[in-house]
């Protein structure tokens, strides 16, 4: 299984390299001259020339990226041009918000999502099987930010229930643990907190897992009426269980097959998605850092928080082949 | 002959509804099986054989299938009259099955040994272990070489023979008084196909379980089978021991098939082996008169008109053919 | 094995011998979902076509007198504007109905961009296979390991935020499917006898590939065009509504959504159609696209 898993590692370091090196032309081939693009046209040329140098412009282009692949396995991604902070601490500061609500985001696409799929399965045809297969087709379809901002106008404004954005009230004192606030006010005790995070991270979190949520859903119910009609299930019929055992144990084990890659592929989606969720919630995470970073023409911070994002969904993939590989005894480990 | 039957089947007919018509699979059929005994089918590809058994085991998908009529007894009850959760205790348990497919039969997830042991825990209520352990008794009894270490193998590590074996100990486990075996051979090596009768007749010697043994293979039924069922387009052809429809067989369907099993035609056809031409007709569509008489070589002007009865007639057990008949 | 044998359990269908095509085109019927796919797809190309016909209003047009009126169910509607205003006093019913012509052409341009690059780079990683396919295929990979939004991003974040460029980065960021796409099925293909039959007749490489390969991944490719649309009217609505696509005051929906959420807590429905909009376009090409795979290749069924 070590052995297994290291291999895996090793097959995405050559993806990442090139990535690495994509990214790196990327910022260096781009018509026009980045320092000049990052502060603007009427930059006076003393101020251009040092951030050449400070950005290594002014070297040859191989030696950039030696220096940038050097600093970048001892971990240092650079300052961000906006901030002078160096890039790996604030991307510190803002993944643990990305992570909370990825988190709960594919926590939930994965039991709403697996539940109707199964549902409709073991009662296909049924009215249950067309509303939630309806809903699915809408679900995969949906521009999440459309889907936000309208979750925004019916809870928070016409009917109040949940406030509009953010991670927190701000008469709400949390001591930072972990960052993520549900877990650290889990573990502080404080329900106040708890559930002021939970109330906050409702709207962005179903916003973020409709897509997935749909996708799975659909993904489950035809893996499982295509195990449902196997023979193994007859003769598991043929033993004398009950129908609830041989749904949720014979059955699902076989049709999660499928759906664990399935599931590895919405981390994709769930990456982008949110950069749009972030940015509509006002949900202080990496998705809205990397777009500031964007909008500021911050390329230092672009490439590293593109690195990382890519680095988390190749490593997640890693996970999923592993879960693959687990639940599947016909792969060799 | 005195003896109660174990399973007795009366004028069974199950139905498939479909988009298309209703298909007919099975047809008033009736039979019985005593203790301890092996009772063959046979009939060509969808004739019904399957359907029958499964209906024994109330297993027929629902919709689009359902059992229309009939009666079926099982050791003193009343199969039909179950509900879910009684049926539920008589599967895997008193009746148990064997299928045509070994290589898909099994679950693939799952150890075979866990998958034996699953009948032994829910009907016998023993624990994990102990069930365990009984399953590696019953892979020795079944002739695999190494069982304690062979119950912790998956399904894809062993070979379609081996599997067909754990589908046998799995029929075993909570020593049933039937077995139900559904072409337990066709889809094994011919070597295979050997021994895994004859270890299906072993163990039906000493586990003293009845066998209903569904074939289309009539020298299978030669080997094994004390008494023998026809079947042809859902209804019952010709029904005898095994002896007398071997030496006096008399439904012209049967007699056909008697022609392509190598070495047991009657002596002038003994040289060629046939087939008997034409196919089984649609369930949906089904010829008026005898279900047989596009591709029966006997068939008369009547044939084509009215449907035989099944009755006793010339010879010495029933027979559904004119031939035989007023 | 023959038909009536297998009658009871097969289709009709299968006995008969149809032709593919009207075969498929069987399917496409029995498929009701497809054919309302097929009905949206067509009202938008209809919108897209002759919108300027349709639009009440200039999509441009401002008026002060007319800013932030609701649609026409509601008090306070203004006669003439249905679905009522922006910020602006614009119409927002032509605007939507413009709309449709701008992510008609984004669907268009980018999927033709992926289309084409992923088409040949496919084929020709596909046919030359060796250091060629290795050197592709990795590129691909490597494209595929950032989420495409993000990807798309940052294509975008340097070459600066415009339609068209948002156009070109939604194109390259899908250019994987397609490739891989077609170097399965030349791969598939390559090793079948005709193919090498041809070869030994002395066909040209490029010929191989036109006549005889690429009609085989043709059904493939149709499917993940028509889905390769919703994808990409879906970004480019992201993108705009991260300001990174087109430019206000073109009516993009994605960009009408941006300039219509800091009115969330006055005009709905400013917000409310675009996104509307959005979904029934995306919608239409993943039916359309779900439909087409089950009538042209059932073996893609998922
Ligand atoms: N699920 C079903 N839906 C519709 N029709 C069915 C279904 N199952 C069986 N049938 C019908 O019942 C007929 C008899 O099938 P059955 O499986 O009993 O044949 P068989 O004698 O066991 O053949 P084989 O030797 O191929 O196993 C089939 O021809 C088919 O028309
Ligand atoms: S009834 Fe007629 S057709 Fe049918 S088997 Fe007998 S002779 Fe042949
Ligand atoms: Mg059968």
């Amino acid at each position: 299984m070590l052995y297994f898993i290291l291999k895996k590692l090793a097959q995405v370091i050559p993806t990442l390299l090139g990535l690495s090196v994509l990214i790196f032309l990327m910022i260096h081939m781009v018509p026009g001259d980045p320092a000049e693009m990052m502060l603007g046209e009427r930059a006076n040329e003393n101020s251009l020339r040092e951030l050449r140098h400070q950005l290594g412009l002014d070297q040859p282009l191989y030696v950039q990226y030696g220096k940038f692949m050097g600093r970048l396995v001892q971990g240092d991604l650079g300052r961000a041009l906006r901030t002078n902070e160096k890039i790996t601490k604030e991307i510190k500061e803002h993944f643990p918000a990305t992570l909370e609500l990825s988190m709960v985001a594919i926590i939930i696409a994965i039991v709403l999502g697996m539940l109707a799929g199964i549902i409709s399965a073991t009662k296909q045809y049924s009215i249950f099987d067309y509303g939630s297969m309806l809903l699915s087709l809408v679900g995969v379809s949906m521009p999440i930010f459309w889907l936000g901002l309208v979750l925004m106008i019916i809870f928070s404004i016409k009917l109040a229930w949940l406030p509009l954005s953010g991670r927190l009230s701000y008469d709400i004192v949390l001591e930072p643990i972990t960052n993520l606030y549900l877990v650290d006010s889990l573990l502080q005790g404080n329900w106040a907190a708890f559930k002021d995070a939970l109330w906050h991270i409702i709207m962005p979190a179903i916003t973020l897992s409709t897509v997935p949520m749909a996708i799975i859903a659909r993904m489950t119910r035809s893996s499982m009426l295509e195990v449902l009609r196997q023979d193994y299930i007859r003769t598991a019929k043929a033993k004398g269980l009950a129908p609830r055992i041989i749904h949720y144990k014979h059955a699902l084990r076989n049709a999660l097959i499928p759906v664990v890659t399935i599931i590895g592929l919405q981390f994709s989606i769930l990456l982008g998605g949110a950069i749009l969720t972030e940015t509509i919630f006002a949900w202080p995470g990496i998705g809205s850092w990397l777009l500031n970073a964007v909008y500021a023409r911050d390329f230092n911070a672009v490439q590293g928080g593109t690195m990382l994002i890519a680095l988390v969904f190749v490593l997640i993939n890693v996970l999923v082949d592993i879960t693959y590989a687990w639940i599947n005894p016909r792969i060799k480990v | 002959m005195t003896q109660q039957p174990l399973l007795t089947v009366d004028g069974l007919s199950t139905y498939f509804y479909t988009d298309r018509g209703v298909a007919k699979a099975v047809c008033d059929v009736s039979y019985d099986i005593n203790p301890g005994e092996t009772l063959g089918v046979v009939g060509e590809s969808g004739c019904g054989k399957s359907v029958t058994s499964l209906s024994v085991m109330r297993l027929i998908p629902e919709p689009p299938g359902k059992i229309v009529s009939g009666k079926i007894t099982f050791d003193g009850q009343d199969l039909l009259s179950l509900n879910e959760r009684q049926m539920r205790k008589i599967r895997g348990n008193k009746i148990s099955m064997i299928f045509q497919e070994p290589m898909t039969s099994l679950n693939p997830v799952f150890r075979v040994g866990d998958q034996i042991a699953e009948a032994i825990i829910l009907h016998e209520g023993l624990s994990h272990k102990a069930a365990l352990e009984r399953a590696v008794d019953l892979l020795k009894q079944v002739g695999i070489p190494s069982p304690e270490s062979r119950v912790y193998d998956y399904p894809h590590q062993m070979s379609g023979g081996m599997r067909q074996r754990v589908m046998i100990a799995m029929a075993l486990a909570c020593k049933p008084k039937l077995i139900i075996a559904d072409e337990p051979t066709t889809a094994l090596d011919v070597t295979i196909q050997a021994q895994i009768l004859e270890l299906m007749d072993k163990l039906r010697e000493e586990t003293g379980t009845a066998i209903q043994l569904i074939t289309h293979d009539l020298g299978v039924i030669a080997e094994t089978a004390q008494k023998v069922l026809v079947m042809y387009a859902g209804r019952v052809v010709e029904q005898a021991d095994v002896k007398d429809l071997f030496t006096n067989p008399m439904h012209p369907y049967t007699r056909g098939l008697m022609r392509s099993i190598p070495g047991l035609g009657e002596q002038e056809e003994r040289e060629r082996l046939e087939t008997i031409p034409g196919v089984v007709p649609s369930l949906l569509n089904l010829p008026k008169g005898c279900r047989f008489h596009d591709r029966c070589r006997h068939a008369m002007e009547r044939c084509a008109l009215e449907e035989p009865e099944l009755k006793i007639a010339d010879g010495k057990h029933p027979v559904r053919c004119w031939l035989y008949q007023e | 094995m023959s038909c009536t044998q297998t009658a009871n359990t097969t289709t009709d269908a299968s006995c008969k011998s149809r032709s593919p095509l009207a075969e498929a085109l069987l399917r496409l019927h029995k498929n009701r979902t497809a054919l309302v796919g097929l009905i949206i797809v067509a009202v938008f190309a209809f919108l897209a076509i002759f919108g300027h016909w349709i639009a009440p209003h200039d999509p441009l047009e401002q008026s002060l007198y007319t800013k932030l009126k609701p649609p026409f169910w509601m008090p306070k509607a203004a006669d003439g504007f249905l679905l009522g205003t922006d910020d602006f006093g614009r119409d927002l019913l032509s605007r939507i109905i413009y709309g449709a012509r701008i992510s008609m052409l984004v669907g268009v341009v980018s999927v033709s961009i992926s289309l084409v690059i992923g088409t040949i780079s496919g084929a020709i990683a596909g046919f030359y296979r060796g250091w060629v396919d290795i050197l592709i295929m990795r590129v691909m990979d490597i494209l595929l390991a950032i989420p495409s939004i993000l990807l798309a991003i940052v294509i975008v974040a340097f070459l600066g935020p415009s339609l068209q460029n948002a156009m070109i980065a939604i194109g390259v960021v899908s250019i994987p499917r397609y490739a891989r796409i077609v170097r399965g099925s030349v791969l598939e293909e390559y090793s079948k006898d005709y193919v090498q039959a041809a070869r030994a007749l002395g066909a040209s490489d490029t010929r191989l590939i036109f006549l005889h390969i690429l009609p085989n991944c043709l059904a493939p490719l149709i499917v993940q065009t028509t889905l390769g649309f919703a994808s990409a009217i879906l970004e480019a609505a992201a993108l705009s509504f991260l300001g990174l696509g087109a430019q206000p005051p073109t009516p993009e929906w994605g960009a009408m959504l941006a300039g219509g959420r800091a009115l969330i807590l006055r005009a709905w429905w400013v917000v409310t159609f675009p996104g509307i909009m959005i979904l029934l376009a995306v919608l239409g090409f993943n039916l359309l696209g779900d439909g087409l795979r089950d009538a042209l290749d059932p073996r893609l069924r998922d």
